[in-house]
């Protein structure tokens, strides 16, 4: 049943993603369609200080996983090309996290224009909405 | 027909301003000023709006940045490519 879903685990992030510890908000993409939609994951462990998770990183981890969307398997590789969180749009904040929270992040491309795309995405934690919204990433060559 | 071709104007202008929350009015939107840079000042993030709008409001897909640069040249320039596009189907 699990034939043709696209799994990426941490050392394949790193090599997509410059983002690194503490920056780097994916602990693993559970479900990928290059170019389209992702469901990244990341446990909210005990050790970690849940205050520091605010909104604005729930945006940028969904960010995240719409990077690596847009960049595996083609040519926007991290050195090469670099992509920007370029405008966060009508998002909602609905449920707080808590320490042993599995929180998922759902993206799906939405419209892409040039180098722009927009994302639909969706942080969840078992059925509790956490946050919904819309971002777009600009994807921008770094060699000039 | 010179009426309809202005209400198709005023419904592009009434889309620009709702989509990207413009507090101007819409007649001070001149027909063949552009609309990026000079003239109304919309920047890349409004063309990804405006894309998204013409495409949801007007059936209309604004496919690359050549096609958009283009049509996005003016209330003109949009008006009429929408035209020409809807001629199309």
């Amino acid at each position: 049943m699990d034939a043709g879903i696209i799994k990426v685990g941490l050392e394949e992030i790193y090599n997509i993603l410059p983002h690194r510890y503490p920056f780097l908000f994916i602990d693993n993409i559970v479900n990928l369609v290059p170019g389209k939609r992702a469901t990244g994951l990341k446990g909210i462990t005990f050790s970690e200080d849940i205050l520091l998770f605010s909104p604005s990183l729930i945006i940028e981890a969904m960010a995240q996983v719409a990077g690596i969307t847009l960049s595996y398997n083609n040519q926007h590789r991290a050195g090469d090309y670099s992509g920007y969180l370029i405008e966060v749009k009508d998002f909602s904040f609905l449920e707080e996290i808590h320490v042993g929270d599995r929180l998922f992040f759902d993206i799906e491309l939405t419209q892409k224009f040039g180098n722009l795309f927009r994302f639909t995405g969706k942080a969840r934690a078992g059925d509790r909405i956490i946050a919904k919204g819309e971002l777009s990433i600009a994807i921008v060559s770094s060699t000039g | 027909m010179e009426g309809v071709a202005q209400g198709l104007n005023d419904k592009v202008k009434d889309l620009i301003i709702r989509r990207l929350k413009l507090t101007i009015d819409p007649k001070t939107i001149k027909d063949d000023a552009p609309l990026f840079g000079e003239g109304l000042g919309l920047d890349s993030i409004d063309a990804l709006e405006l894309v998204v709008g013409l495409e949801q409001e007007f059936g209309i897909s604004i496919p690359d940045e050549d096609v958009g640069r283009e049509a996005f040249a003016s209330i003109n320039a949009l008006v009429a490519y929408i035209n020409k596009t809807k001629g199309q189907v």
